[in-house]
């Protein structure tokens, strides 16, 4: 794969890349190599070819010279014998340069010798008819590595005279002495005469000397054709690949390339029009690409499915438009039914005779459980929990009416739960025609004297605490779930609540939260959850029973809706007190007023001093950071509300700034063992805050930081 | 808060009452900086002392890597609730306390 695709790449670059251009170098280098191999088979074929023939041929002609010796061999013999003599008797010293005067001298009276004359004579019509270079006896002076000439068949201006010699390679003598009755060849290059097959023939020895017949071949000319051969075969092999090739890569071009070029710019705008939203459906078939091969199969392909993809995004279009909207829809929807259900906590801050904590998680993105709560008047407390038939959005519906029914009746029937049941059921029924219904227990508190009224319409049973002792189930009698029947009388029951005493209300969707492996959380797994609550508080109770089912589920997918509702009943003597609030401008120098309207609550709730140190350094640090870094470039406000609540009794403090969001809980904390030298002082306030109070819980709601703490006074 | 300060040759004594919290604590940096020179003993003594946060415990950093190139500090009198601070800290490891 190239590492650009083909729409980066510049003009040269795809030229390199295209398939032509490929082929057109894979067909030349082959045909390059081809031909290369072609012409060194030739040549050495030729080589051989000529090497045996020009061998052959010098054999032969020596053979022939050494039968025309035969015919005059006497004089022959006794000529080369003078000659020999004459050479011997000359001495190394003369010898050693053959051209010299005094060396001639010694042969100057063999040179009328008509044997000499006739046998070169001889010779030469030899050479003449053969097409030889030459056919001379010589002598070998095997001492000396010579050729001692004897007769020559050249013509008199370059003939070698009797005497005369030229050196003797030693490979040249080992061939030669080779020769017995039988002529032998020798190829050789010597810088004088050039490549020449030599022949040769034994005749007999003179004075221990050998003497021989030999006939030259010159292949000079030979190797000369054979390179013009050779340059010529490659011209016409050069012409021939280049113009092979280029019609090749001309055709596959044509045929294969430039289709696909097409299809691919046909591709490229395609996906352009389509960006940019332009109405061209015809992209592929108009090409009309008639290649009769693949390639205009996959044209017809292309065209087909351009066509199909056109039909697919007109329909996802239009599915997904529909269903973006149904998603907004519902989003506005949850939002609507999240607001109808009251969420701000602790919900009546001046209200110290009771606290209560509620949350809802729907599994869709609108659910059918509900809670409620609100007061009747000024001593009754009405607490809501409700599970409606089915989820979604018909279940959603079906809530919020049931919702607004009860919250009618119960401004009505102000005292009795079971008549406002009765009540919402009858008209429930009345316009009931999808044959919904809930499940709803409904509770009146009287809060100055703890007496709890409720009706349980098959809903589940409200778990229970009483101060100092553990949760319970408390077994409440059930009524027919409303909307279910015209004409249900519901029954009612009291409980009456003490100080301390706790009351979970919840749905269905908590003891029923699956895990992966769809076992479920269980009444028992709950009632673990919240008796393992230390501090007893109702959104403690509700947290632990919501992480409890998060770490059982895992990751198992919400399946039902999961609600839940946690009252705290203190009545009259109550550690309550009311959220006392200072809004103050967020400065260092305001530091002492904070310290001092958090210690004037702590006096009055005879805090303990350790406890009230600890608590004045947490709201130092944490005052003083919001002071230095909430508000970079502006001033900005801080406001800090405390309370007390719970047996034993806990000091809540909430701080709250409009600054950039921060969370310190998220803080690393600092390495409190190395030595001073190393030691860095941030987050030290942090992490003092962390050691030293109950609880620190951040969380960032409507453009504010709320920093929440808690920790035991008593 | 009120720093009273005692000087005998090389020794500095610096008696702290009542909060050392982030808006005093300038005060005793202050203090600190100007009365160092050429002091080789530096005791803080807390006996007065009720509260100290982080900005205390800043100003106590900075001037025990002083003392630990020019001599040596001590911290005498300190109550239980701020020994327990300098404990969870490690101002305990870092501190002469007696």
């Amino acid at each position: 794969m190239p590492a650009k695709s083909v729409r980066e790449m510049t003009r040269i670059e795809r030229l390199r890349h295209s398939l032509g251009a490929r082929t057109f170098h894979a067909v030349l280098l082959l045909s390059i190599l081809i031909g290369v191999l072609a012409v060194a088979f030739g040549i050495t074929l030729y080589a051989y070819t000529a090497k045996t023939e020009y061998t052959q041929a010098a054999e032969h002609l020596a053979d022939t010279a050494g039968s025309v010796m035969q015919y005059e061999e006497q004089a022959v013999y006794e000529y080369a014998r003078k000659i020999v003599q004459r050479y011997t008797d000359a001495g190394a010293e003369l010898q050693a340069d053959p051209a010299s005067a005094a060396y001639r001298l010694q042969f100057q009276e063999f040179m009328d010798d008509e044997t000499w004359l006739e046998v070169n004579a001889l010779l030469k019509r030899l050479t003449d008819s053969n097409e030889a270079d030459a056919v001379y006896v010589a002598a070998l002076d095997e001492e000396a590595m010579r050729f001692v000439y004897i007769f020559d068949s050249q013509e008199p201006e370059s003939r070698e005279l009797p005497g005369d010699w030229d050196p003797l390679a030693s490979a040249e003598l080992i061939r030669y002495k080779e020769s017995a009755g039988e002529p032998v060849s020798y190829l050789g290059r010597t810088a004088e005469y050039g490549v020449q097959s030599t022949g040769a023939l034994y005749l007999f020895d003179v004075n221990g000397m050998k003497v021989f017949a030999f006939a030259d071949i010159n292949l000079d000319h030979v190797m000369q054709s054979c390179l013009r051969f050779l340059w010529q075969f490659g011209l016409l092999l050069a012409v021939l690949v280049l113009a092979g090739s280029r019609l090749l890569a001309h055709q596959l071009q044509k045929q294969v390339v430039d289709p696909i070029n097409r299809l691919s710019d046909a591709a490229l705008q395609y996906v352009d029009d389509k960006r940019k939203g332009r109405q061209e459906a015809e992209h592929f078939a108009k090409l009309g690409i008639a290649t009769g091969d693949e390639i205009e199969n996959l044209s017809l392909i292309m065209a087909d499915m351009e066509a199909d993809l056109t039909t697919y995004i007109e329909n996802l279009t239009r599915v997904t438009g529909e269903r973006e909207r149904i998603g907004t829809e519902l989003n506005i929807a949850r939002k609507i039914q999240e607001g109808s259900l009251p969420s701000t906590f602790p919900p009546f801050p001046d209200r110290t005779e009771f606290d209560l904590y509620a949350s809802m998680h729907a599994a869709k993105e609108v659910g059918g459980d509900f809670y409620d709560f609100f007061l009747i008047d000024d001593d009754h407390l009405a607490l809501v929990m409700a599970d409606v038939s089915g989820k979604g959005v018909p279940a959603a519906l079906f809530m919020m009416a049931s919702k607004m029914l009860i919250n009618n009746y119960a401004a009505i029937e102000k005292d009795s739960p079971a008549k406002i049941l009765t009540a919402v059921n009858e008209r429930i029924c009345a316009g009931n025609t999808a044959g919904m219904f809930v499940t709803v227990w409904l509770g009146i508190l009287e809060i100055s004297t703890g007496v709890l009224k409720a009706a349980n319409a098959g809903h589940e049973y409200p778990i229970l605490r009483r101060a100092g002792g553990a949760f319970e189930v408390w077994k409440d009698k059930h009524g027919f779930v409303v909307g279910g029947m015209e004409g249900i009388r519901y029954k009612e029951y009291e409980i009456c609540l003490g100080k301390g005493d706790q009351l979970f209300l919840y749905t269905d969707g908590v003891p029923e939260a699956n895990d992966k492996d769809e076992n479920m959380f269980g009444i028992e797994r709950t009632l673990e959850a919240l008796n393992s609550v230390e501090l007893p508080y109702c959104k403690n109770e509700a947290d632990a029973v919501s992480e409890a089912i998060r770490a059982f589920a895992g990751k198992a997918e919400q399946f039902d809706d999961i609600t839940m509702l946690c009252l705290n009943y203190y009545g009259k003597e109550t550690p309550m007190t009311e959220t006392k609030t200072l809004t103050i401008d967020a400065k260092v120098d305001k530091l002492h007023d904070v310290l001092g309207f958090i210690d004037a609550v702590l006096e009055e709730q005879d805090c303990p001093p350790k406890a009230q140190m600890q608590i004045d350094l947490s709201v130092e640090e944490l005052f003083v950071n919001i002071a230095s870094y909430a508000y970079p470039d502006s001033e900005g406000q801080a406001e800090i509300r405390i309370r007390t609540f719970g047996e034993p009794k806990q000091a809540e403090i909430v701080l709250l700034d409009s600054g950039i969001p921060y969370d310190p809980t998220k803080n690393e904390d600092p390495d409190i063992t190395m030595a001073a030298e190393d030691r860095d002082i941030g987050g030290l306030g942090v992490f003092m805050v962390k050691k030293y109070m109950d609880s620190i819980q951040y969380a960032y709601e409507n453009g504010q930081n709320v920093l929440t703490i808690t920790k035991t006074i008593e | 808060m009120t720093i009273t300060k005692t000087i005998e040759s090389d020794a500095l004594t610096l008696a702290l009452s009542g909060r050392l919290d982030t808006t005093t604590s300038p005060e005793l940096e202050d203090e600190i900086n100007a009365s160092l020179a050429g002091i080789h003993k530096l005791t803080l003594d807390f006996t007065e002392l009720s509260y100290i946060s982080s900005a205390g415990l800043r100003v106590l950093l900075a001037a025990q890597k002083k003392m630990n190139v020019q001599g040596e500090m001590r911290v005498v009198g300190v109550n239980d609730t701020i020994m327990e601070i300098f404990e969870v800290t490690g101002f305990s490891e870092i501190l002469t306390i007696e």
